[in-house]
């Protein structure tokens, strides 16, 4: 893509490439020379993608007590000792403790969707889509592109994956891996909407130009059922809103957020409103990207709580990334698309700078500017559905 | 850390690892609070899975617990803890049929405490390369996790790898050439 001319610093891809003796470009070494902030985001850049990656690596409390637990077992007397074993320690307190957690998540979203009915999940992961877990393993699960969310009481693993095949009540999804369905599992199709169905009380994210502090819509998704915002975080990024409506009317509405913050939207004939309908397994299609939110069993499997495919068309599709991802010139001194902000950059003017491909992040950004970089999706109140709606968006536009 | 110790009430690393050779338990967990999160970064960058990096951090404690008294203090305690991690990652791993997917690593990985936090551009901008780097290979990621997660020197880090600083050097450039190409084919570019 092009910078605008007037855009006097390097973009990420310059950055990088200033340490690396590659190729940049007589303007670029010229600039780094000259701009002070560029050459410490040169050093910067690199380092604060990594440490952001490191920061979510916290070691999981209690990992230390199988480490003691072994080394009290080799330094029992002898007849008290396990058996000699040729292999690594299988670690089986530290698995204990993280099936411990997803059993209490399978179980509270279970109650949840099942209206305290007390169904579990029980699920088969199949070894073929288990890759640590049937040689020798200890029942290790190898994680395949899933997104750990963290909320308050419960953990959700969040999935994005084409989906291959239905196979009586699994699904078999691109990796491959394999979720299993039961009757409680919430099963979704996006669809186009119109205004009518953003009306007070709805749960709605919002993606629009920041006008002050109120938001010209593009795409309004009305979250499937009542959906919650129980936490601030969407109204810390212009143009972007997550919460429940009020006021609704022809021109716009309001949406309250969990903070109680209260951001005027106004709708016009380009606002986009799609949302979530009622669908079954029957009704997924193989191919579709689908966005899953799971739950992991005991002994590894992955149960799906819900499970959305979106059915836009490509032709849909196409028009509302074009409107929602249009490249957005910043005004002298702020920031454009493709852009590096200086050491201290401000906020950028509005969201499409953030989620457009050629901007900022593309669209897996949205999960973390609704809810911070080490929660994704925490503003939407740790609901499943919300969750999963969320998710397809940001792959659908993404894609 | 490591070097002269500045308080005399506190021991450096190289002072914790004797003490666990003489078998104390509570150096092995200092160890492993100074030690333990940068690991088990190192390790989920070098074998790219979450869990199968918690059980190499699990073997390296335990193989630290078994081994402190071959420490001869020649490198500093992370380095060495490290390269120990290194080869718990590759005994594992000819145990594993490992699996994975670059967005593994960008997107599997819990949480850290919660606390309320915003994402500001910057913070985009740092998630847009980390999620570049999670697609780089293995050995670009190691490095420059060694670089600019552990902060290792290029000379400590050639140590953790057992190659020479050249190679270090030019692995290094390699990885910001490649990171920096990802992050072209993203759309950043003039």
């Amino acid at each position: 893509m092009t910078i605008p001319e007037n855009s006097p610093h390097l973009t990420l891809a310059e950055l990088a490439a200033s340490g690396s003796n590659g190729p940049l470009s007589a303007a670029a070494t010229a600039h780094l020379d000259a701009c002070a902030a560029c050459r410490a985001r040169s050093r910067d850049a690199v380092a604060d993608g990594v440490r952001f990656l490191l920061t979510r690596c916290q070691p999981p409390p209690g990992l230390m007590d199988s480490v003691f637990e072994v080394i009290d077992a080799q330094q029992a007397p002898a007849h008290d000792r396990r058996p000699a074993r040729g292999g690594p320690a299988r670690w089986p307190a530290i698995r204990w403790h993280h099936r411990a957690k997803r059993v209490v998540l399978a179980t509270a979203v279970a109650a949840v969707l099942l209206a305290g009915a007390g169904a579990g999940l029980a699920t088969t992961l199949s070894p073929a889509a288990q890759p640590g877990g049937a040689e020798g393993g200890g029942g290790a699960i190898t994680h395949a592109g899933l997104t750990l969310t963290e909320c308050p009481r419960l953990r959700l693993d969040v999935l994005g994956r084409r989906l291959q095949q239905v196979s009586g009540t699994s699904l078999l999804l691109a990796g491959p891996l394999t979720v299993t369905t039961s009757p409680g599992t919430e099963i979704l199709r996006q669809v186009t909407g119109t205004a009518a169905d953003v009306t007070d009380g709805a749960t709605v994210l919002v993606i629009g130009t920041a006008k002050g502090t109120a938001i010209t819509s593009m795409l309004v998704a009305v979250m499937p059922g009542a959906g919650s915002a129980t936490q601030s975080g969407a109204g810390a990024t212009p143009g972007l809103a997550y919460g429940t409506v009020t006021d609704a009317r022809d021109t716009g509405f309001t949406v309250v957020e969990g903070d109680g913050t209260r951001i005027p939207v106004t709708m016009s004939a380009s606002s986009s409103v799609i949302t979530a309908v009622p669908s079954s397994l029957g009704e997924l299609r193989a191919g579709q990207m689908t966005s899953v939110v799971v739950s992991q069993g005991p002994d590894g499997t992955l149960a799906a709580v819900t499970v959305e495919q979106g059915s836009l068309s490509a032709a849909a599709l196409n028009a509302l990334r074009e409107s929602l991802l249009k490249p957005r010139v910043g005004a002298p001194g702020q920031p454009g698309p493709g852009r590096s902000y200086p050491v201290g950059g401000s906020l950028p003017g509005s969201l499409p700078n953030v989620v457009t491909p050629s901007g900022y992040g593309g669209a897996s950004v949205l999960p973390y500017l609704l809810g911070g970089s080490t929660r994704p999706f925490a503003s939407l109140g740790c609901d499943p559905s919300a969750i999963t709606s969320v998710n397809l968006i940001a792959l659908a536009l993404g894609g | 850390m490591d070097g002269p110790a500045g308080a005399a009430c506190v021991d450096t690393d190289a002072d914790l690892v004797r003490r666990v050779a003489a078998g104390d338990r509570t150096a092995l967990a200092a160890l492993y609070e100074q030690h333990g999160q940068a690991i088990l970064a190192q390790i989920v960058l070098a074998v790219g899975d979450r869990t199968l990096a918690e059980e190499v951090l699990q073997d390296t404690m335990l193989a630290l617990w078994r081994s402190a008294a071959s420490f001869r203090g020649e490198a500093k305690v992370r380095t060495w803890l490290i390269a120990i991690a290194r080869r718990q990652a590759r005994d594992r791993m000819r145990r594993h049929r490992v699996n994975t997917v670059a967005d593994d690593i960008l997107s599997g990985w819990p949480a850290a405490e919660p606390g309320p936090e915003e994402l500001t551009l910057e913070r985009a901008e740092a998630a847009v390369v980390a999620e570049a780097i999670a697609g780089l290979s293995t050995r670009y990621r190691e490095i420059l996790g060694l670089v600019y997660g552990a902060s290792l020197s290029l000379a400590e880090a050639a140590e953790a790898l057992q190659v020479p600083l050249g190679t270090v050097k030019s692995r290094l450039a390699g990885a910001r050439a490649a990171l920096a190409s990802s992050l072209s084919t993203k759309g950043y570019t003039r």
